[in-house]
């Protein structure tokens, strides 16, 4: 749930009855667009905070300056339509504070606070390009970590494209040959990351997360580090190879990993109860 | 050593571009959340089943009921297909602008919450599963781009390069940030609309994505986010 600190609530069940019957805060009495007003500027102000905080990105906060603007933002942001129709979103406030159970004015305000970032989200979309939307050479993202960093160019790196069949078994007859050497290298649980990832299975996957006695931030982890290596181990091979040709190496080594690893966990022992299915 | 022998197709700028634009959101997305964690709940939600006060109608765009203790914003999807028995075939929308692989597409549509449908994460739901009064609706122009995105995406159906709605850039590298996104928007629709299958859930094959490289129709989104050249350009 959202939290941010306040000890009591800043919104009545009767404003968000109001808001609902009236369509909109700013055809509503003054009192109820006051308080939606001031709880929409305090949430947005939040948030952009929070972003701060966490990004580092600017020093000065781009506040909102009229009180009003937040939650107009959250009405025009969330609304699908000019009709009543549009304006869905209220029916899913309420029917989200009314299967919580407890304080409906506390649910209300978290269902609208959820509302409000998707609203900062696009704000900052459109206010704050961070350095990488313009080079292709900087890394993507805030992390320091060397494993993750990288560049727009390395994510895109270009297709390639395998010229004739020949060509196509000599690329899976090498991978084959690099994916054995890999494998005897990797332990388990990152055998068992790329065997996932290969299968569409989503780290957080419970079945996985109880195979492997983890969590999913742990094999995430595990994985990043998995390829990291793999890439600098493909590199160290290829020196002269371009960025495209390299990753397709990487991808049909991974292929082939995923294939070694369930010969070795689901057809030469008994595979885990749960995966049966696989 | 020499890699064997292979040409290179350049990736085009406006795919880089898109790519940064998607990133930057998505890492925007990650600051705001931060912190943020669903409640937690006594296990699966039982909900009982109300039987919905209108007819839901192909084209329309409705909202799943609420994961009343969870951490995301309302959930849209467009119903592509109304059976009789109440069955429905239902295509999220995106809670970002841009489109982040080539299974997730850029529409036409005005609104926020509209921007981008996810034809990869295409779920079957039930007329409970979501607020029975719909939140807007298709035109007839935007049903028909919506099918021939559907055929394209997982029929292979070939699509007029001219086309105003664009899918998102391909999915190459295999530590791409984009894997774990797709994770969690499956997991997403997954505890939506966990209520309605309490004894299948965290073993439902919807938890894959079904990836067999060997079985090309299941896997074709995929291949088509790597760039086969098979595929096609997009």
């Amino acid at each position: 749930m959202t939290s941010f600190g306040e000890k009591s609530h800043t919104t009545t069940a009767a404003a968000w009855h109001e808001w609902k019957k009236r369509c909109a805060a700013g055809l509503c009495g003054g009192d109820t667009q006051r308080m939606l007003c001031r709880f929409g500027e305090a949430r947005f102000n939040a948030y952009i905070r929070r972003f701060a905080a966490a990004a580092g990105r600017f020093e000065s906060n781009p506040l909102v300056k009229e009180t009003a603007d937040a939650w107009h933002l959250l009405e025009t942001h969330a609304h699908t339509g000019n009709h009543r129709s549009g304006k869905r979103y209220k029916d899913w406030m309420f029917d989200r504070a009314n299967e919580q159970g407890g304080d409906f004015v506390s649910a209300m305000e978290a269902g609208a606070s959820l509302l409000m970032r998707d609203v900062v989200r696009l704000h900052l979309r459109r206010e704050h390009a961070p350095a990488f939307m313009t080079s292709m050479n900087k890394p993507v993202g805030t992390s320091t970590d060397e494993e993750s960093a990288m560049t727009l160019e390395d994510l895109l790196p270009g297709g390639v494209r395998i010229v004739d069949e020949i060509a196509d078994r000599e690329w899976n007859s090498l991978a084959q040959h690099h994916a054995g050497e890999f494998f005897a290298r990797l332990d388990k649980l990152q055998a068992m990351t790329i065997w996932a990832r290969s299968k569409g299975i989503s780290f957080s996957d419970r079945r996985l997360l109880q195979w492997a006695k983890s969590n999913d931030t742990r094999l995430h982890k595990i994985y990043q580090r998995a390829m990291y290596d793999l890439g600098k181990t493909i590199k160290a091979m290829y020196p002269d190879e371009e960025p495209a040709a390299l990753v397709h190496m990487a991808v049909l080594i991974n292929t082939h990993i995923a294939d070694a690893f369930f010969q070795k966990y689901f057809v030469q022992t008994p595979p885990p109860r749960s995966f049966n299915a696989l | 050593m020499r890699l064997p022998s292979h040409t290179v197709d350049a990736i085009g700028q406006n795919a880089r571009e898109k790519l940064a634009a998607w990133l930057a959101e998505r890492e925007i997305d990650r600051a705001l959340a931060e912190g943020e964690v669903s409640a937690p709940s006594s296990g699966l939600r039982y909900r009982q089943t109300i039987k919905p006060s209108t007819t839901p109608r192909e084209g329309d765009v409705v909202i799943l009921h609420p994961d009343p203790n969870g951490v995301w914003s309302p959930v849209y999807v467009v119903l592509l297909e109304v059976s009789r028995d109440d069955g429905c075939l239902a295509i999220p929308f995106s809670r970002y602008a841009v489109p982040a692989v080539p299974g997730e597409w850029q529409t036409s549509f005005d609104a926020q919450p509209l921007r981008v449908l996810c034809f990869w994460n295409r779920r079957e739901i039930s007329g409970s599963d979501f607020i029975s009064e719909a939140a807007g609706c298709c035109d007839p122009e935007q049903l028909q781009q919506i099918r021939r995105i559907h055929k394209h995406v997982f029929d292979g159906e070939t699509m007029d390069q001219s086309n105003v709605w664009q899918p998102g850039p391909p999915l190459i590298h295999p530590a791409d940030p984009r894997y774990d996104y797709l994770d969690e928007e499956r997991d997403r629709l997954d505890v939506h609309l966990q209520w309605r299958t309490p004894a299948a859930f965290g073993e439902s094959p919807e938890n894959i994505i079904p990836l067999d490289l060997h079985q090309r129709e299941k896997a074709r989104w995929l291949m088509a986010a790597e760039g086969r050249p098979d595929y096609g350009t997009t």
